[in-house]
């Protein structure tokens, strides 16, 4: 059985060999989103699943993932025919990959999609402002799924959405707030919270660089940009100023948890 | 020249004017470098400490917090000497001292402040979360390597003077306050006080500051204690008191008076010196010691630690003003201008609701409290010198010293840990001296908002 991950064995490399190798069986590929299966015959495609999405489609959508685990099991196939093996097929496939180039999504698909307020005026297209008004809260795989929209339409109008900052794709990753004790820094800083440096490099690794830091009082929240400090467990240091502006002062209890920019 | 009168010579030296005046000097280059944080930050000295008090059992991570460490340093620096020491500055240059003891506390605020700032940047952390720091480490790192030498000297002079100051003085102290008021046998005290001081050194410095952070406080209600009803006494007079320590600082004459009721006159010289003296060796600032506990705190900033040092310093201030303010209030003074202070502490405390038995479960407490800390003190001395290995031989030796100080006797021994203890001084200020510069960025970092970033360990 072969198996690895499309991040290093690209999937249209993975197809053109097992089509030099006139191999059948089921290519099934593990998203963390979605399980996607590409049924083989004598080398060519003649069906694929994703998801919800079948045939051409489904290709479609799998030809744009840069990494996931995958296997090929020769033992099985399938009955089932959603795609017309040939040349034509073959061409399709190698120009659905070749559009995945040119589009700028995150390479991880589990983010969600969180809509931002819109600064100074911006011209969408019905089609876009209609995509910019279903994806918020979904996941960038499952906004690829889009109904009225092929996956690579779809990743071009959620590209250019991201591209513009009216989405931001944030990490979904559940993280416990931390409870700290907040400590002054003093000086003329503003909008920085000095965390323990594990703390810091624990969240990083966890949120992925350029986190920012959520900060919950009694009655409000807070962005601040994260600084990791030696020495500061339990503590959050903030300077005077947020502190005056977030009515907090030295050893009150805060909640902090790290959110992705 | 037999090695008794050269250490009479040295020790006239190291507590003489001449030193006094090193203390001063050094204390101003550094109130100069640092921005005056004794008056300009204070306040935020005050809301770093006293007013995040509540935080005290909060820990940055590692062995002790912050508020240990200074409870560590305090529960050395207020000793008897607060009490008997300060009743004998006044005896020794009149009330007048007490201006010069507040001059001189004033500038050893910049002194202690950069103690803890350097025992904080400077120190060494092990693997095992545990610390080695104080002057013997600010030396030799941040000297370097030509001058571990002198880093050696500082911790020799630590670990023998803490048999001394922190050991027979101390369990003397206790020894004699508790046979004179509770008729308990020296050999009594001396075995609970070796047993005491060496269940706490055998925990480290976390037991330590443990204890550090319940005699602390209890010192300071026991002084309360001591001190209020005396006060309520002779309040009509404090006014006067205060009034008599600024017209008596520059010379003072009593017509008839004085211990042998004869005309007293004191110049200049001799108020500086009584008041000066106390100012400088009640607080220990300038000896290093109090740095080898503020070292210990795991702190996110050495300024931070350094504010703790500032507050040590004016609780230390409160203790000693109360005490000589109510001493000159109490009008005894004169009766004892130039005798014995013992004698004019007792008969202060004869006036208290509790009797003479009230100072002497003070001073046994005080110098109980001097004692644990020194011990601490001089562990890290030896360890600096002879490796980790010392440590219990050390710790057996202090407790068989504690178990024998009550019982008297080793005076040339306590004379020469005095000086010693006077020469800890001379490595620390000349390191003091070398790193006010560094003392100085380091303050100006922290209050720019600058993480603290510490020194590469060579």
């Amino acid at each position: 059985m072969l198996s690895g991950d499309l991040a290093e064995f690209p999937l249209l490399r993975l197809l053109e060999t097992l089509m030099g190798a006139a191999r059948g069986g089921v290519l099934r590929i593990e998203h963390p989103s979605f399980v996607g299966s590409i049924y083989l015959e004598g080398g060519h495609p003649v069906h694929a699943e994703a998801g919800r999405l079948r045939g051409l489609e489904a290709l479609e959508l799998l030809a744009g993932l840069k990494s996931a685990p995958f296997c090929f099991d020769s033992e099985q196939n399938t009955r089932e025919r959603s795609i017309e093996p040939g040349l034509e097929t073959h061409q399709l496939i190698v120009h659905q990959f070749e559009a995945w180039n040119e589009v700028s999504l995150p390479d991880n698909w589990t983010l969600t999609l969180q809509a931002c307020s819109i600064q100074g005026p911006t011209q969408l297209s019905p089609l876009e402002a209609s995509v910019l008004a279903q994806v918020q809260g979904k996941s960038l795989a499952q906004a690829l799924m889009n109904e009225r929209l092929s996956p690579l339409e779809a990743a071009q109008v959620l590209s250019k959405l991201l591209r513009l900052g009216l989405l931001e794709a944030r990490n979904h990753l559940v993280i416990e707030p931390e409870p700290l004790v907040v400590l002054t820094l003093y000086g003329g800083g503003q909008g920085v919270a000095a965390i323990d440096e594990e703390l810091f490099a624990r969240w990083q690794g966890l949120v992925g660089e350029g986190f920012v830091l959520r900060l919950r009082t009694k009655n409000q929240e807070a962005t601040l940009r994260p600084q990791p400090r030696i020495n500061m467990q339990g503590r959050v240091g903030l300077f005077e100023r947020d502190l005056r502006q977030l009515r907090l002062s030295r050893g009150v209890l805060v909640e902090v948890w790290p959110e992705a920019r | 020249m037999d090695i008794l009168t050269l250490n009479d010579y040295v020790n006239r030296a190291v507590y003489g004017e001449w030193m006094m005046l090193v203390f001063i000097l050094v204390g101003l280059y550094l109130s100069l470098r640092t921005g005056f944080p004794q008056l300009l930050r204070l306040g935020v000295a005050l809301r770093e400490t006293l007013g995040a008090i509540r935080e005290r059992f909060l820990s940055f991570g590692g062995q002790i917090t912050p508020f240990q460490a200074a409870m560590v340093a305090m529960s050395a620096t207020i000793g008897t000497g607060h009490i008997i020491g300060m009743v004998g500055a006044v005896v020794l240059g009149g009330p007048g001292a007490v201006l010069w003891m507040w001059v001189a506390y004033l500038v050893g605020m910049a002194t202690k402040f950069s103690e803890a700032v350097l025992a904080v940047h400077f120190r060494r952390q092990y693997t095992d979360g545990s610390v080695l720091g104080g002057p013997m480490v600010y030396i030799r790192y941040g000297l370097g390597r030509r001058m571990a030498w002198l880093a050696a000297l500082f911790a020799l002079f630590t670990a023998i003077a803490a048999f001394g100051i922190g050991n027979l003085s101390q369990s003397g102290a206790v020894g004699a306050a508790l046979a004179q008021e509770f008729n308990v046998p020296p050999a009594v005290t001396g075995l609970l006080v070796a047993l005491l001081v060496g269940i706490l050194l055998a925990g480290g410095i976390r037991s330590v500051a443990r204890f550090a952070q319940m005699i602390v406080p209890l010192k300071l209600v026991l002084f309360l204690l001591a001190i209020l009803p005396l006060i309520v006494i002779h309040l009509e007079s404090l006014p006067a008191a205060l009034a008599l320590v600024f017209s008596s600082a520059l010379s003072f004459q009593a017509a008839a008076g004085g211990a042998a009721g004869a005309a007293v006159s004191l110049g200049l010289a001799e108020i500086l010196k009584a008041g000066v003296g106390r100012g400088i060796f009640a607080n220990e600032a300038g000896l290093g010691s109090a740095a080898i506990a503020h070292a210990q705190a795991q702190v996110d900033h050495p300024v931070r630690q350094g504010f703790w040092g500032l507050t040590e310093m004016l609780l230390s201030l409160t203790v000693t003003t109360l005490m000589a303010l109510t001493f000159i209030a109490s009008g005894l003074w004169q009766r004892f201008l130039g005798g014995d202070r013992v004698e004019a502490a007792r008969a202060l405390f004869a006036e208290h609701p509790l009797g003479v038995a009230m100072l002497g479960l003070m001073l046994a407490v005080f110098a109980l409290g001097t004692m644990v800390s020194w011990g601490f003190y001089g562990e890290e001395g030896a360890a600096y010198l002879f490796g980790e290995g010392i440590r219990w031989p050390y710790r057996l030796t202090f407790v068989t010293f504690a178990f024998v100080g009550p019982m008297g006797g080793l005076a040339a021994l306590t004379s020469v840990a005095d000086t010693l203890n006077g020469l800890m001084a001379i490595p620390n200020l000349v390191a003091l001296l070398a790193l006010g510069g560094l003392v100085g960025r380091l303050v100006r970092e922290f209050f720019s908002g600058m993480p603290w970033q510490p020194p590469e360990e060579d």
